[in-house]
């Protein structure tokens, strides 16, 4: 993944979840994979398109979406239900657009597609020719993965 | 650094003079001694305690650099001769022999060198990483370099002495070269010597912008395949680190493939800091070929890797032909607009799959002898795959054949390690 992009995806994970959570977030190593083993809950997928191909992976477990939604909706949420997919959607969406910004004022132009949730255990993502950048977030509320995968376009 | 000035201040209203390197913390001690005329140091907190001693047990089928076990008041502990260790020539001994005992986590070594100086304190702000013209003990084990009182000191890094002190006594010298099955398991196999492309000296150093400060998933960091005692130590390819001077410049340039039009896509894997990478770019124009350059320059070194895009240069030290790309900015001289465009420095690991939009040439010098069996194999494999006929092929000064000798024909070309894929 070209270097230019990593730092903008980092510190806006980090940013934009430090204010929208108010909780403490603490940044683990950034590491390459070539293919992944989510941590197996939920998953939301934004797609990159432009200049590159790629998406953004956000990747937590049930306990922790939970968590996120609720503190982001102000309400204790109990269930993974449309709101609380909802939400981590929108989450997501905030922190692709963020960094999307970053590198459009660095001279890098991206598209966001529109997101998917997808939800389930054990899930394995694959990509077929890149590798994917992983961006470990702790929290006292648990831990999200961003996992994201840029390719430069021929 | 308002509160430093305040002190000295102060002091100095007190004092006649303040030694300003008093002010500067001591946070790192080492002990310092001397192998084959060079100081080196070791963190104090490793060692246990000095000694001097002659009677070593000898052990069968150890490693040359094991002398042998040694009864350290009731304790057996294994004693590695550094010269040995670090393929420096032996010297004879006569009578005991200066014994630094480290211990790390249950494991204790004894290291036997040339003579103990003292205890330095220093503050670890001052270490720098080593360079790579000091290549002549293997880098690998170097964590840095810092002066102190007019005397240069290499720190050695202890944890990947013992872990290669290790991994060699559990292979167990005797058959360096046989294919066994622990060839899969250990870090500190030997060299599959006819699949590789095979190189002059036993590739022991691990490549120098290898020291990733940012640690450690398990596929980060490509630590050496090499083989498992040191024979002699790596010998880098020309101006590595460095820009080109122009005749290394002049030499790529005529290797160029002259393609007319579309893009002309080059792979630079382990560029680290970007040294090669913008001289090789600056190499391209120079060739003056018509396609759009784009070279795609790739480490796994995150940290090198960031510093590379904002690189700053000491023009007087870049020779005439890149010294012509070199702009100067409120930040320093830095690359021409120009060539930065050409180069795409991108942070990938050698062992996951990287798909390229069409591949021209590829400048790999000294990175297939450092990487692990799987970063190696999927190199080779993209290699194949992408390939086209024609594709010019770079690999380090004294790296020679690639793994396909029959793909690849060798070009002469002022003593650059040159392949065209037939």
């Amino acid at each position: 993944m070209r270097i230019d992009y990593i730092n903008p995806f980092v510190e806006s994970a980090f940013s934009v979840m430090a204010e929208v959570l108010g909780c403490e977030v603490k940044r683990g190593e950034i590491y390459l994979k070539g293919s992944t083993q989510t941590i197996g809950g939920i998953a939301t997928i934004v797609g990159l398109a432009g200049s590159v191909e790629g998406r953004v992976l956000l990747d937590m477990d049930n306990k922790t979406a939970l968590n996120i939604a609720s503190a982001m909706n102000g309400e204790k949420l109990t269930e993974i239900d449309d709101l609380v997919k909802a939400t981590i959607t929108e989450l997501a969406n905030m922190i692709t657009g963020h960094a999307v910004t970053r590198l459009h004022d660095l001279g890098f132009k991206f598209d966001l597609t529109p997101p998917a949730v997808i939800t389930g255990e054990n899930m394995r993502i694959h990509d077929i020719g890149v590798e994917a950048l992983i961006v470990p977030m702790e929290m006292p509320i648990g831990m999200v993965e961003i996992n994201v995968a840029i390719k430069e376009r021929g | 650094m308002a509160d430093t000035q305040q002190q000295e201040e102060e002091l100095n209203f007190n004092f006649s003079a303040i030694d300003s390197e008093a002010l500067a913390k001591i946070d790192y001690k080492m002990v310092t001694f001397n192998l084959a005329g060079k100081d080196y140091g070791i963190d104090i907190m490793t060692i246990r305690e000095i000694a001097r001693g002659d009677r070593f047990t000898y052990v069968p089928n150890a490693p040359d650099f094991v002398r042998g076990v040694y009864n350290l008041r009731g304790e057996i502990i294994s004693i590695i001769d550094l010269r040995r260790f670090f393929g420096l020539e032996p010297q004879e001994s006569s009578g005991p022999e200066n014994i630094l005992i480290s211990r790390i986590g249950d494991n204790t070594l004894g290291i036997i060198v040339d003579s103990i100086d003292k205890v330095v304190g220093i503050d670890s702000r001052a270490i720098q990483p080593s360079h790579p013209l000091f290549a002549d003990v293997n880098v690998r084990y170097i964590y840095g370099i810092v002066e102190k009182d007019d005397r240069l000191y290499i720190i050695l890094d202890i944890n990947k002495i013992f872990g290669d002190h290790h991994d060699a006594e559990n292979l167990s010298a005797g058959e360096p070269s046989a294919a066994s099955s622990f060839q899969a398991e250990t870090q500190a196999a030997p060299a599959d010597a006819p699949a590789l492309a095979e190189v002059q000296a036993a590739p022991a150093a691990e490549k120098i912008q290898a020291e990733a400060q940012t640690a450690p998933a398990a596929e980060k960091k490509e630590a050496p395949d090499k083989a498992q005692t040191p024979e002699t130590p790596y010998v880098y390819s020309r101006r590595t680190g460095q820009l080109w001077d122009d005749e290394l410049v002049k030499a790529f340039s005529a290797i160029v493939p002259p393609k007319k039009s579309g893009y002309l896509h080059i792979w630079n894997p382990g560029c680290g800091k970007g040294y090669e990478s913008y001289s090789l770019a600056c190499a391209v124009l120079e060739a003056g070929i018509q396609a759009v350059p784009k070279i795609y320059a790739q480490d796994n070194d995150f940290a090198a890797l960031s510093a590379a895009p904002g690189l700053s240069f000491n023009p007087d030290e870049a020779d005439s032909i890149i010294k012509k790309h070199l702009v100067e900015s409120p930040s320093g001289w830095r690359m021409s607009s120009e060539v930065k465009n050409m180069v795409i420095f991108e942070y990938r690991d050698l062992a996951n799959k990287h798909v390229f939009p069409g591949l021209d040439m590829v400048v790999a010098r000294d990175v297939v002898s450092f990487l692990k069996p799987e970063a190696r194999d999927n190199f080779y494999a993209e290699l194949k795959e992408m390939a086209q006929p024609g594709v010019i092929l770079v690999l380090g000064d004294h790296e020679k054949r690639p793994m396909d000798e029959n793909a690849w024909q060798p070009l002469t070309a002022n003593g650059l390690s040159v392949y065209k894929k037939i």
